[in-house]
């Protein structure tokens, strides 16, 4: 006699272990120790844009659009001036750079000695 | 939960009550997945406090597109992924070559009592299912226990709706397999 399922009868089985397969149950309660958890984190704040923020972003917009208009609407004359005097600038600057990098350096290397003063300071007063 | 909706907008104003009774409602059932996929009670538990703690943060975010459970699910699933780093690989292998047009099972699923012949088989599938793939696992608890259609899972595992049909499909195939072993040993003892 054959005594196997028939694939239709498998199905049901099967979808019924799958229906019954049980959900586990909480060893103990995490509710106190998620508590415990957030209370050191600050409450979360929801993202809001305020007026004040609409203000500053117009009047970024304002000088942006202002600064584009200015440099595009300058009369010849200012414009070969100001290029003038930016190539002057650069020139000084390139004339003066042997004095600027050791400068740079120098300063550079006491701010960071400036930097250990108060700790070799509490060393030396222990 | 009544009025769950609410409960989420008092704890995204940082309402620690409400916050609470969300975790009492929700925690067994993120547990239980976690344990499912992990199979360590101790880790199920860790998990499911870091699930919690990461949606307090994430709270603000929560826009309600997606139910507030299903969105701690993604958490979790998260988390799991990067407790083992091979299940993530595991689902997106199962490929979806094998059969893109599966029916999906019917929810509502009513096995009459006299259908199931013993107890013992229904326990020794469910051992079945216990000891199948993590990746067969945390399909299952998704769609079997909290009853997500093949849509939803494959949207919170990002992964393409055949595979999420071929995973289980390949599921029940071994518990196929399992079942037609257990009958040939029923029968072969008298």
């Amino acid at each position: 006699m054959d005594n196997s399922l028939t694939p239709e009868k498998q199905n049901s089985i099967i979808e019924d272990a799958l229906h019954t397969y049980p959900v586990a149950s909480m060893p103990r309660n995490i509710t106190s120790a998620v508590m415990a958890r957030i209370k050191i984190i600050p409450a979360p704040r929801p993202f809001r844009l305020t007026w004040n923020d609409l203000v500053l972003a117009i009047v970024i917009s304002i000088c942006i659009g202002v600064m584009w208009f200015s440099i595009y609407n300058l009369p010849p004359l200012v414009v070969a001036q100001i290029r003038k005097e930016s190539i002057l600038l650069y020139q000084h600057l390139l004339v003066n750079m042997r004095w600027l990098i050791p400068v740079l350096s120098f300063s550079l290397a006491a701010f960071l000695s400036a930097l250990t003063i108060p700790y070799l300071r509490r060393e030396l007063l222990k | 939960m009544e009025n769950e909706p609410a409960f989420i907008q008092r704890a995204q104003k940082g309402d620690h009550d409400a916050f609470a009774a969300l975790v009492d409602e929700h925690q067994r059932y993120i547990y239980n997945l976690a344990l499912r996929v992990l199979k360590d009670e101790n880790e199920a538990l860790d998990l499911t406090q870091e699930t919690f703690v990461r949606a307090w943060t994430a709270l603000p975010n929560f826009r309600g597109q997606s139910q507030f459970r299903t969105w701690l699910y993604r958490i979790i699933t998260n988390l799991c992924y990067n407790r083992l780093p091979n299940l993530r690989r595991s689902l997106t292998d199962l490929g979806d070559d094998v059969i893109a047009e599966i029916p999906e099972t019917d929810l509502t699923f009513d096995n009459p009592a006299h259908g199931f012949e013993s107890y013992e088989l229904r326990s020794y599938l469910h051992n079945v299912i216990e000891n199948l793939d993590e990746n067969y696992r945390l399909l299952i608890s998704l769609r079997y226990q909290k009853e997500l259609s093949y849509e939803e899972i494959a949207n919170m595992l990002n992964l393409p709706l055949g595979t999420v049909k071929t995973g289980l499909f390949r599921a029940k195939e071994q518990l196929r397999r399992a079942l037609e072993r257990y009958q040939e040993v029923s029968w072969t003892i008298p």
